[in-house]
């Protein structure tokens, strides 16, 4: 679905290359999370999926697109391809919840009648139903980034990419929204997330890819959020195949439960850890997380 | 795409941006109308020359008593000189159309009708004019076959040449039409600098739909076409606005007024208004979609 061949991403002027001899395959109907420091590329990644960038080199495969060869006026379909995602939600201050979803179907020609039964059923999807009529600024961060999926979903995408859609919400919400992201994977559609977001990494047991300077550090089938790149240990899989890395935590490798308080607090000795990451401070989730931590702790 | 859509988005783009679209709309209707006053100029001209170049004639002066032509010798013509240039006149047609004789008495008369307003028509008396063979030629650019058959001959005072005056007068409305072309050239940049500069202006206060629209796979003509539209919607507004002026001028100044004032001159009318306006306003319609695409080339990363 998504393949990237030793792709290698080197901004104008750039002292080193965003992305180094990346090579990653996404299947259809996978669920990745992309995680890493700020600056290791997540974004670029992502960027260069929807052509908003070009690789310098290498080879990128985008559901059937060869996105070196793809002309910039066909990119508009490759895009109709993609929903996306992003932390900051990208909604139209002045349209309804309704009209902010109609709009990604208005600009590509759908017909109002086909506007008017799908974006209800997207709405009931991401679980806005009878909020339509509202305006953005009336809505909590966590349903302004619902609208925001319904539209990135309204026309039937195969992929979704989000780029750290939970960076603004706390961390409650943020589980609804990456449930709501893993619902959206289940039904087939292909979803990567880039996130630090550790703890709904954790949560999700999801297929890990780890950046860190522009290189795939790790490539986990069902991990966590893991060790910070720069620590010690080389990556391969170390923080732990699925399981907890030798802490003797009971259980964090549990299911995603809905059951948000005992979760956290079981996990608190490994998030305490990853706090030592210097920066970018860490988004309001997991601040929240922490003092929640020490409180109990 | 669908238009009511499309429709919607000109619209609520003219009306968010509305200061910027008014600039435009004067900025342009100003420069059409200049730009219509030059071509009407223009066009009043070449009235004029057809008109008046079927009518320009050339005057063969005679002698009078007093003359002061060296080939009066400060003598009258006498009738026999006189039937001799009619007989020579007669004879050159073709190049010659008409021959007419204006007496003294009716020279007089004319003149006091032209300056009835005027406190000259009372100083005048009769016998400072002329009588004179008014000739008309089938081709009024052939003036010197009459003035070097007729300049110096027994009784012949002076051979005037009227096209030439009309030609000074030409060259002057000429002048005045190419300046007001000039200065509507200069307002055409003035117009165009000033779409672009809404253009840059409106694709940054609206980046969040053009991005949103990007993303979500609308086409590049689709982005694009709301900032054309309005462009050419503002600047076609004020070329329409420009045009209603000049029919304005045309049809209260000129033919309301100086066509009544001057009856025996031939203006533009609106029927001119009517042959330029399409020209301006499809030359208006190119210039706002180029204008637009140019700017969007550089300012609108889609």
């Amino acid at each position: 679905m998504i393949s990237f061949d030793t792709v290698t991403k080197t901004y104008v002027k750039a002292i080193r290359p965003a992305l180094d001899a990346v090579s990653l395959e996404v299947e259809r109907g996978e669920f990745v999370f992309v995680v890493g420091q700020s600056g290791s590329g997540k974004s670029t990644l992502l960027r260069l999926a929807i052509r908003e960038e070009r690789a310098t080199s290498g080879q990128v495969h985008v559901s059937g697109f060869d996105l070196r060869t793809l002309p910039d006026r066909r990119v508009p379909y490759l895009r109709r391809e993609i929903g996306t995602v992003f932390q900051d939600f990208r909604l139209l201050p002045a349209k309804t919840v309704f009209e902010n979803v109609a709009f990604a179907l208005q600009v590509i020609g759908k017909s109002r009648a086909v506007i008017r039964q799908t974006v209800p059923e997207t709405l009931r999807i991401v679980g806005l139903d009878g909020k339509d009529k509202r305006l953005p600024h009336e809505l909590s961060g966590g349903e302004q980034q619902r609208v925001a999926i319904a539209r990135a979903i309204v026309n039937k995408p195969t992929i979704l990419l989000a780029d750290e859609p939970t960076g603004n919400l706390d961390p409650d919400t943020s589980r609804g929204i990456v449930a709501l992201l893993d619902r959206i994977n289940r039904s087939g559609t292909t979803v990567v997330m880039a996130t630090h977001d550790a703890g709904i990494v954790d949560d999700f047991r999801k297929r890990v890819v780890r950046l860190a300077d522009g290189k795939v550090v790790s490539d986990i089938g069902s991990g966590d959020y893991g060790e910070p790149v720069g620590s010690v240990v080389p990556d391969t899989g170390l923080p732990g195949f699925g399981t907890p890395p030798g802490s003797g935590t009971p259980s964090s490798s549990g299911m995603p439960s809905g059951g948000d308080t005992p979760t956290r607090t079981m996990k608190l000795p490994r998030l305490g850890r990853r706090t030592i990451e210097p920066e970018p401070p860490p988004p309001v989730g997991r601040q929240d997380r922490d003092q929640a931590g020490r409180h109990t702790e | 795409m669908k238009l009511s859509f499309v429709l919607g988005e000109i619209a609520a783009g003219l009306r968010r941006n509305l200061s910027m679209a008014v600039s435009v709309v004067l900025v342009t209707m100003i420069s059409m109308y200049l730009l219509g006053l030059g071509l009407l100029a223009g066009r009043q001209v070449d009235t004029m020359k057809d008109y008046w170049y079927d009518r320009v004639q050339v005057s063969i002066f005679l002698c009078v008593e007093g003359s002061q032509y060296p080939s009066c010798g400060g003598k009258a013509t006498t009738p026999d000189q006189r039937e001799q240039v009619r007989r020579q006149l007669e004879q050159m047609k073709p190049p010659v159309k008409d021959v007419y004789y204006e007496s003294q008495a009716e020279a007089f008369k004319r003149f006091k009708e032209q300056f009835k307003n005027s406190p000259l028509a009372e100083q005048a008396t009769e016998r400072a004019f002329a009588d004179s063979f008014r000739v008309s030629l089938t081709d009024p650019g052939r003036f010197a076959v009459i003035s070097s058959s007729f300049e110096g001959a027994p009784g012949v005072g002076r051979v005037q040449d009227q096209k030439q005056l009309l030609d000074k007068f030409f060259t002057f409305m000429n002048v005045v039409s190419w300046a007001a072309i000039a200065l509507s050239a200069l307002m055409v940049l003035c117009a165009m600098l000033l779409m672009a500069t809404t253009i840059r202006q409106t694709a940054f206060s609206r980046r969040r739909e053009t991005t949103i629209m990007r993303l979500v796979g609308a086409s590049n003509t689709t982005i694009q076409t709301p900032f054309v539209m309005e462009t050419v919607v503002a600047s076609l507004l004020g070329a329409g606005l420009a045009m209603g002026l000049l029919y304005a001028t045309v049809r209260y100044g000129v033919e309301g007024y100086l066509s009544r004032a001057l009856l025996d001159t031939a203006f533009v009318g609106l029927s001119d208004v009517l042959a330029i306006a399409p020209w301006v306003l499809g030359g208006v319609t190119a210039l706002a979609v180029l204008t637009s695409w140019f700017t969007l080339r550089r300012y609108l990363r889609v």
